[in-house]
């Protein structure tokens, strides 16, 4: 069994067989079609399929991804690029070489202007090309695996489009691993939108491994396990899980979302509300603050959805592993909370962006990673200064020390989530990065009792106390956070069925 | 006598600016080409909209040479003067 490392960024679990695009196009499977013509042909048809994918998803309404396919669709028809690799044929070059290397020279290009958001459309680029010479195939590479099975795509680089057209096509893509990207990648929050299980980042050597091969990819840790059976999938156990009775204690579902689709899915799957909107996500590869009409960009497709519901918006939390490049010289982990309470501009930038987008959303506050209740005070003058109206302002508890001055906390704060996944690394002394550091540790008597404590705080002072973390969804898990007093938890967009399931709400 | 004018960029030149610039710049006779920073473009390429990599505070040049070279210069004027931050 061969096992690829790369970044985990939409978390689950899939198995299936491996579908590979190769590193470079092997010319042997090149049809015997090499005209100049062919070459205008074949990018002509990938606009064309671009621009009717594009359609649909604006038919759909769904005007973010229509937007990112659009862009596509423009560089798959754009002359600079299947004008220059034509030229190419027509002096004699082989068409996949041709199309390959124009696209490559434009992609570079792209990559060297400084600018993140052009950087990223170079993986656009590359996967125009990609299409376009899979016009020249008679094999796309599917014949390794047989139809209906499901399937690993692994490639150098995996377009958003891709993934949505898979998916919209009823097949049955199980998981997708890339060379290229990282979490902020449109592909990697498109996928997490989807629940599709995504590793980034991984070795190249991986698009050498034999098609075809059954294989198993764990996208909360980041691992490929070529050759592997079966795979331990705590989102799916084999056992039934056993619904927990009606007859409970009535707990609320809400989502955590970082993008438009996702919020999407959790609405359709009968979500109250967003629990936690994570902010930081597109800006992990920032260069400085993200500015007021950054931010606005991410949060108006988002909160434009939650009309009359529940949206409790996270600042910007730079901690841990997510320290965007202009951070990460002198900041320590952990002191994301910090560096954005020192620069009063970009808190001020991010609360106004809030607020002006919240159109008709029941508006929430939550501070992360918070030490001191002078850091909640902060926050709620920066947000007077904005507003006479604050909406309610509560913090993450996620750091034992936190957790166990929860008394205290909760007459200074509004409400509190409880940040799981970082509450079992602080209070088991695990990295959060850590596979033993899994949701289920949540179910651990000391992060449990707590968990308790913090519900118990909560309840005296009359405010509400939520749990936010992966181990929201984790079915043993969840009847031990209702039993120490939580009513409330926010689970990931691709768990809000399957909780609601086990909540016994929903279907009858 | 080919038409131009000036805009400076309120936010970077970024991918669905550049999208709108081609598509408009698409639908006119006339030869469009955008220069800033000493980069110049043909404004119905997306990728050469693109790559001029104009930054918030550049200033944009449009030229426009055709029959409908003024109307081609005032519409993607407006669409430059009306670029936003990418999210």
């Amino acid at each position: 069994m061969t096992r690829f490392r790369g970044l985990p960024v939409s978390p689950g679990h899939a198995s299936g067989l491996l579908r590979i695009r190769p590193a470079r196009p092997s010319p042997a499977a090149a049809r015997p079609r090499r005209t100049r013509d062919d070459v205008t042909a074949a990018f002509a048809a990938v606009a064309r399929s671009r621009t009717a994918l594009a359609g649909r998803l604006r038919a759909e309404g769904r005007d973010d991804e229509a937007g990112i396919i659009e862009i596509a669709a423009l560089i798959a028809g754009d002359p600079a690029l299947a004008g220059a690799a034509a030229d190419a044929v027509a002096a004699g070059a082989d068409p996949e070489t041709a199309i390959s290397e124009t696209a490559e020279r434009h992609a570079r290009l792209m990559e060297d202007l400084g600018n993140p958001d052009l950087a990223a459309r170079a993986a656009d680029i590359r996967q125009v090309a990609a299409a376009a010479i899979d016009y020249f195939r008679t094999d796309r590479g599917s014949s390794d695996v047989p139809g209906g099975s499901p399937f690993i795509l692994v490639a150098r680089d995996i377009s958003p489009a891709e993934l949505i057209e898979l998916t919209d096509s009823g097949a049955p893509l199980a998981g997708a691993v890339s060379v290229s990207g990282g979490a902020t990648s449109h592909a990697a929050i498109i996928a997490r939108g989807l629940a599709i299980p995504m590793m980034a980042g991984a070795d190249p050597a991986v698009l050498e491994t034999r098609p075809g091969q059954r294989a198993a990819l764990d996208g909360t840790s980041g691992e490929l396990a070529v050759g592997a059976t079966a795979v331990p999938s705590p989102a799916a156990p084999a056992s039934p899980v056993t619904p927990i009775p009606r007859s409970g204690p009535a707990v609320t579902v809400l989502a955590n979302v970082a993008s438009a689709v996702e919020t999407r899915r959790a609405l359709a799957a009968g979500v109250e509300g967003v629990g936690l909107l994570r902010t930081e996500i597109p800006f992990l590869e920032s260069r400085d603050w993200p500015g007021y009409g950054r931010q606005r960009a991410l949060l108006e497709p988002i909160l434009s959805q939650l009309e009359g519901k529940t949206a409790v918006v996270r600042l910007l939390d730079f901690s841990g592993d997510k320290i965007p490049p202009f951070l990460r010289r002198d900041l320590p982990s952990g002191a994301g909370l910090a560096a954005l309470l020192e620069r009063p501009a970009a808190l001020t930038d991010q609360l106004r962006a809030i607020l002006d987008s919240a159109h008709g959303a029941r508006l929430a506050i939550l501070i992360p990673m918070v030490r001191d209740p002078a850091e909640i005070t902060r926050v709620r003058e920066a947000l007077a200064a904005l507003t006479s109206r604050p909406p309610p302002t509560g913090i993450m508890v996620e750091l034992a020390g936190t957790a166990r001055r929860a008394t205290e906390f909760a007459r200074a704060a509004d409400f509190f989530s409880v940040g799981t996944n970082d509450l079992v690394a602080d209070v088991l002394g695990l990295a959060r990065s850590d596979p033993a550091a899994g949701p289920g540790r949540a179910g651990d008597p000391r992060v449990l009792d707590l968990v308790r404590q913090v519900a118990a705080a909560g309840g005296e002072a009359g405010i509400d106390v939520s749990v936010c973390g992966d181990a929201a969804a984790d079915p043993d898990v969840l009847p031990e956070l209702i039993a120490a007093g939580i009513r409330t938890v926010s689970v990931g967009a691709g768990a809000v069925g399957p909780v609601r399931s086990l909540l016994s709400q929903g279907e009858p | 006598m080919p038409a131009s004018s000036d805009v400076t960029l309120k936010a970077d030149l970024h991918a669905r600016p550049a999208g709108q610039l081609a598509v408009a710049a698409a639908g006119f006779q006339a030869a469009v080409r955008l220069s800033a920073g000493g980069r110049d473009a043909d404004a119905k390429s997306v990728l050469g909209v693109m790559q001029l990599g104009a930054s918030a505070g550049a200033t944009v040049t449009v030229r426009a040479d055709g029959p409908d070279e003024a109307a081609a210069v005032d519409a993607l004027t407006v669409i430059l003067a009306a670029v936003t931050p990418a999210g």
